[in-house]
Parts: C-alpha cells; structure tokens; sequence
C-alpha cells in the first residue's frame, strides 16, 4: 500500500472526505477523530498491518503523518 | 460445576432513538452500526445493585427449588455501602442459611471468570457443596449524561449461577491477568476510601483535569486505551487458555467472550479466525453490562441450543482493572 492510498483508506475508516486529507491534516480537526474514530483507526491498524500500539500511542498523534509513521516501515516507497 | 444460570434486567429501557434525540447528530441506526446495541436497561433512581441480584439470584433459586448454600459470592462495582458487605445483605434477604459463608468481591468485566474460579476452588477444596455467584452492576447511574461513548454502550442487569458439585458441567483450564497499570483508563475517583481524603480528591482533581464534583462521580473511559488493550490482552489470553486445555482453535466449539461492544467482539473474532457461527453476540438487546455479560450471553445461548451437552466453550473476560480472565466450560445439563 502507497502512503496515499493508506491516507485514503484512513478517511474511510473516520468516514472523512479523502480529498480533504493530506499527510499535513490536523487530526483533531476532523469530526471524525472522536473516541470511536481512534478506535477504528487502532483497529485498522492492527488488522492491516498487524501493528498493535503500546499504551498512549494514539494520543500522541497531532497529524496525519504521526498515524502514516507508525506503519511507515510497512508502505510502498 | 455450574448448575444453572438465570439473569435479571431492570425493567426500563433506553433505545437507540432516545439516544438519537438526545445525541442530534447520531442516528439510530449509527449507534447500532457502531456498538451492535438497540437497547439497554436502565436501573430505577432507586435501585441497587443488589437488587438487581436478588432478582437474578430469586429466579434462580426457584428453578432449582434450593436455598441450601454453603457460599455466596458477590461479584460488583456498585455496593450498597462502603460496609458492611452487600453479600451479607443478599444472605439475608435471600433467606440463606447463617451456615452460608458470604463474601463481596470488586471486579468488572472479567469478575464472572474469577467468581467461577473462586467458587470452584471452594468445591474443590471441600469447603462448600453448593456456592451461590452473583455479578451485578449498575454502571448506568455512574455515566456523565452528555458521554454519547458510555451511554451508548453500557446498561444494567444482574446474573446468578449455581455452582454445585453434583453438576455434570466441568471448568478447568482457568488463566488469570492483570496489569494495574492501566488502573486511570476505566475509573470512578469518588466513592472509595482515596476519594474521600482531601489528598485523594485534589489529585482526582488534577488528573481529570476537571474540578467538577460530579465529574469525579462518573465513570471515565479511554475508550482507545481500552480497545489498545484488549487487542494485545485477549488473543493471548485466548490462546493460554487453549494450550492449558490442549485445544486447538478447531477443537473449541464455541466462544462466549465478554460482550464489550460488537465493534471490539468483532474485531477479536477476525483477528483469532474464530467463525461468525462459533461465536457468541449477546448485547443488542442489553449493551454491555459489565460482570454479567458473560453469563447473560451462556443463559441466552444454552436455551437457544448454541451450546449443547458436550460442546468445550471458551469463555474469556477482560476489562476495568486492567483485568482478564478465560477458562474452557464444558456444558452438560
């Protein structure tokens, strides 16, 4: 999966416009970054990537990018 | 080991369309989507949990047509006082025997696999016959009225199960967790000791970030951290279990989990490939009811013939504490 394509796959899961969203967006600026869209994003990530955040991961996040980093090492160049 | 099991829901409701109209932005069917709930009983302004047990424990005990116990266990997050214990209460109000050994314990969502833990041992060790385990919770008179996230997901109810030493019904394979260091992502700060100190209060103050008293009254859930837990505590768990009993996944025929919420219960599922057929849903009707969702789900499955005689079930509980718990049941009535 390409950076984009993971970015848009994300909007899906916080039922975002993915035109709207770029690596740059403040999360917390998105509707959809409630408590129900961090824990969907937990869940695409672990069912995905099977990536599994240590405690108070998700809420370090500020940015896109900060959700993109923590399956980096997994996306396509 | 177990007998037999009957439940108690309050008779109030509160649906998703009442929700919907208190929420605006949510619509029914969105809460549904995302929770896998309709609806769930609220307790009256006026009841206990206890109450709510004595119920449960009334239906029980009619259909086995004893009172004769040597043990009563309460499991809850919600007694009647700070002392003396709410099982001394439910002794005498169930009309138990004074031979009845009574005790309370604190836990949430995995009390249910401990409370047969406990009971069992108690059998097992010679100490009892017949052990009374009661779960009830009313977490819905601790939820903040404007957090759609508790409100959405948690109701009331209570069970009881007979444990008894002349059930054909076996447990065995019981594995126990717990990591307090998750302690601050499910609490309630007021009500116990610590909240009662003025040391206590100002640091429940402090960490909530919020100097509102009735705030401190409330449950706090970090529904993320939660989740984050769950996904890394209950595949292991689950796989424990089935090593101690020599179980391959295949070998188990059923899974009754704690039913925290369908999104949670679904992603387990996926994640252990367990089949859609081979495991349990039991909260559109009741939400998520803390220590008695798992043995409200075992009563719901057994009189629908999802577990018959025979079948090796997984149970697994998980949850406020951080606490978890799985053990395999194997159902003969």
């Amino acid at each position: 999966m390409t950076e984009t394509n993971f970015i848009k796959e994300l909007a899906d899961v916080l039922a975002e416009d993915p035109s709207a969203m770029n690596s740059e967006t403040v999360l917390e600026s998105l509707a959809g970054w409630d408590s129900m869209g961090k824990v969907a994003t937990i869940s695409f990530l672990d069912s995905s990537f099977g990536v599994r955040l240590p405690p108070g991961t998700i809420q370090k996040c500020r940015q896109v990018r900060d959700v993109v980093a923590l399956v980096k090492e997994q996306l396509e160049a | 080991m177990i007998k037999a099991i009957a439940s108690h829901l309050p008779v109030t409701t509160l649906t998703n369309e009442q929700l919907a109209r208190e929420f605006g932005d949510w619509t029914a069917e969105k809460i549904f989507e995302k929770t896998g709930i309709r609806q769930r009983h609220i307790s009256g302004p006026d009841q206990c949990a206890s109450d709510l047990a004595f119920e449960a424990a009334k239906t029980l005990l009619e259909s086995v047509g004893t009172s004769s116990m040597d043990f009563l266990l309460f499991c809850s997050q919600a007694p009647d006082y700070l002392l003396p214990t709410t099982a001394c209460l439910l002794q005498h109000r169930l009309g138990l025997p004074t031979t009845c050994g009574s005790l309370d314990y604190n836990l949430g969502c995995s009390g249910y696999i401990y409370g047969l833990a406990l009971g069992q041992s108690l059998i097992h060790s010679g100490l009892g016959q017949n052990v009374l385990l009661l779960t009830a919770d009313t977490y819905t008179h601790y939820l903040r009225p404007e957090d759609r996230s508790t409100r959405t997901i948690f109701g009331d109810g209570a069970s009881a199960t007979l444990l008894s030493s002349a059930a054909r019904s076996r447990l065995h394979s019981f594995v126990f967790g717990t990591d307090g260091s998750g302690a601050e992502q499910l609490i309630v700060r007021s009500g116990g000791a610590r909240g009662r100190t003025p040391a206590g209060r100002r640091q429940a103050e402090a960490s909530a970030g919020n100097s509102n008293a009735v705030d401190e009254a409330c449950l706090f859930m970090n529904g993320p951290e939660i989740f984050s837990f769950t996904i890394q505590a209950v595949p292991a768990l689950v796989g424990a279990v089935m090593k101690k009993a020599g179980l391959s996944l295949g070998q188990v025929d059923y899974f009754v989990f704690h039913q925290a919420n369908a999104f949670m219960l679904e992603h387990l599922r996926k994640r252990l490939k367990i089949p859609t057929g081979k495991f349990e849903f039991c909260l559109e009707h009741c939400g998520n009811t803390v220590s008695s969702t798992i043995p409200i789900a075992l009563e719901s499955a057994i009189h629908a013939n999802r577990i018959k005689p025979g079948m090796k079930v997984l149970l697994a509980g998980f949850g406020v504490g951080l606490s978890w718990g799985g053990c395999i049941l194997e159902w003969n009535d």
